[in-house]
């Protein structure tokens, strides 16, 4: 009788763990909301009783910022910076806070992030997606006209030079991750995936009690290089792949311009992904390293110590800081990368 | 001696539906089910085990993508936008990165997620 117990124990224990196996199926479903915005596609994912409420707030906050950041809409405040024929202009704090941020990391840069580069970008076709290789006198000319030190801040009023034009897409979708963060926090959301068309921003861990999985799409091909286990923080990743023509002559350009030389940045780095707490730093700090190349960046890495980096060079090597090398892992499909990790 | 055959009987019982029940959720098949969605309104949903070769041409002001279903696999073969991302993307391989067409606001995904949460890019 007594050897009844430990059987119905085992059997229990089997049952049990049959149940967990997708455990998912006994906690919460998520909410999740899909739509077009910011030239992108936006996925928001969120677990808890205001889901619902939270996700409708987000979109809605998403649409706002849009109009307030569009460079094309009329009605946008950067479009009326952009025609203000230097003329200052006030406009709201949200707008003001991205601004002011931007300036700051173009500081802590060097000048590797500069947000008046539009016309140039136009130029290229970038914006419009009529590619076309501008000419070096051409670039030379729409040059004098850039440059970040020559905006004026003064509170919520803003002076951009004529001929100037600002635009604010290497960190507006990383700003509005950290306000809609915000949002889904107020409603009491402890678990969420933002999804801003590829920057991953993420509020705690999954509702399973493991850390979000990200795939890392790799710049050689369509895969995805490596995996990379996190929470609450934000990964954003800045690569050539992501818009990009070839010319005539046969070579590749891309969308990430050298402010310095109004052409696309060659500094050896293929990919760099950041990953903070912050949205707005890791996206704007993806591409300024993009621009700055590996040895700027392990500098920077070191001196503000407040976030982390995986970098992939035009060499196939993979450099990673310490602290995530833990939560880092190759896929199969590129083990031939050489990885090594940046002490502090 | 009965009520000890019963037990056992009960043990053995609950020991299987907790064996197949485990197999049953590691072995069920992923239905590969694919959603076509425009604008956020789903116009195809699609099982890609059971689904034959064909083409789909989806319009949406004026320009089109082409859509293709070969050996069970999803992809974008044309499209009239100017940067054509969509094609370029290749087959549907994760739910952690749909095919996206910004022009045509198309989006071509897995219903179901699967092992990767989001894909960084």
């Amino acid at each position: 009788m007594k050897k009844i117990f430990p059987c119905i124990l085992i059997a229990g224990m089997v049952f049990l763990n049959s149940c967990t196996i997708q455990s998912s199926i006994f906690v919460t479903e998520p909410k999740s909301k899909s739509f077009f915005a910011m030239d992108t596609y936006m996925t928001i994912t969120a677990y808890g009783a205001n889901a619902e409420i939270a996700l409708n707030q987000a979109e809605n906050k998403i649409a706002e910022l849009e109009k307030l950041w569009s460079v094309t809409d009329e009605n946008s405040e950067i479009y009326a910076i952009n025609h203000s024929h230097g003329k200052s202009i006030q406009v709201s704090s949200e707008t003001a806070e991205l601004l002011d941020f931007s300036l700051n990391i173009s500081e802590m840069t060097s000048g590797a992030l500069d947000c008046t580069m539009y016309p140039i970008l136009t130029e290229w076709g970038f914006t419009t997606s009529n590619y076309k290789i501008p000419t070096d006198a051409k670039i030379n000319e729409l040059l004098e006209n850039t440059g970040y030190e020559k905006i004026n801040m003064n509170g919520n009023n803003i002076t951009v030079p004529k001929n100037m034009q600002i635009d604010m897409g290497a960190v507006g979708k990383g700003y509005t991750g950290d306000l809609i963060a915000d949002i889904l926090r107020e409603n009491g959301i402890e678990s969420a995936l933002l999804d801003l068309g590829g920057n991953i921003q993420t509020i705690g861990i999954k509702t399973n009690g493991t850390k979000w999985k990200l795939g890392l799409r790799s710049p050689f091909d369509e895969g995805l290089f490596a995996t990379l286990e996190v929470s609450e923080c934000a990964v954003i990743t800045s690569g050539g792949y992501e818009r990009y023509f070839v010319g005539d002559d046969g070579e590749t350009y891309w969308h990430i311009l050298d402010p310095k030389t109004g052409k696309p940045a060659h500094s050896g780095l293929i990919s760099v992904t950041v990953v903070g707490k912050e949205g707005r730093l890791c996206d704007a700090l993806s591409t300024s390293i993009f621009v700055m190349g590996l040895d700027n960046a392990v500098k920077l890495w070191k001196e503000f110590n407040n976030f982390e980096m995986i970098l992939v060079t035009d060499k196939d090597e993979i450099y990673l800081t310490e602290s995530i090398e833990k939560n880092f892992s190759l896929n199969q499909m590129y083990e031939n990368l050489q990885v090594e990790v940046i002490q502090r | 001696m009965k009520i000890k055959n019963v037990l056992i009987i009960t043990c053995i019982l609950i020991f299987l539906v907790g064996l197949i029940g485990s197999l049953w959720l590691i072995f069920k098949s992923h239905s590969q089910k694919v959603q076509i969605i425009q604008n956020g309104e789903v116009l195809y949903i699609i099982e890609l085990e059971k689904s034959g070769d064909e083409t789909i041409e989806i319009k949406y002001q004026g320009s089109k993508n082409i859509i293709q279903i070969d050996n069970h696999k999803i992809s974008v073969i044309d499209a009239d936008c100017p940067d054509k991302t969509c094609v370029k993307m290749g087959e549907l391989k994760s739910s952690a990165a749909p095919i996206v067409c910004l022009p045509n606001k198309l989006v071509i995904k897995f219903a179901e997620t699967d092992d990767i949460d989001a894909e960084v890019k």
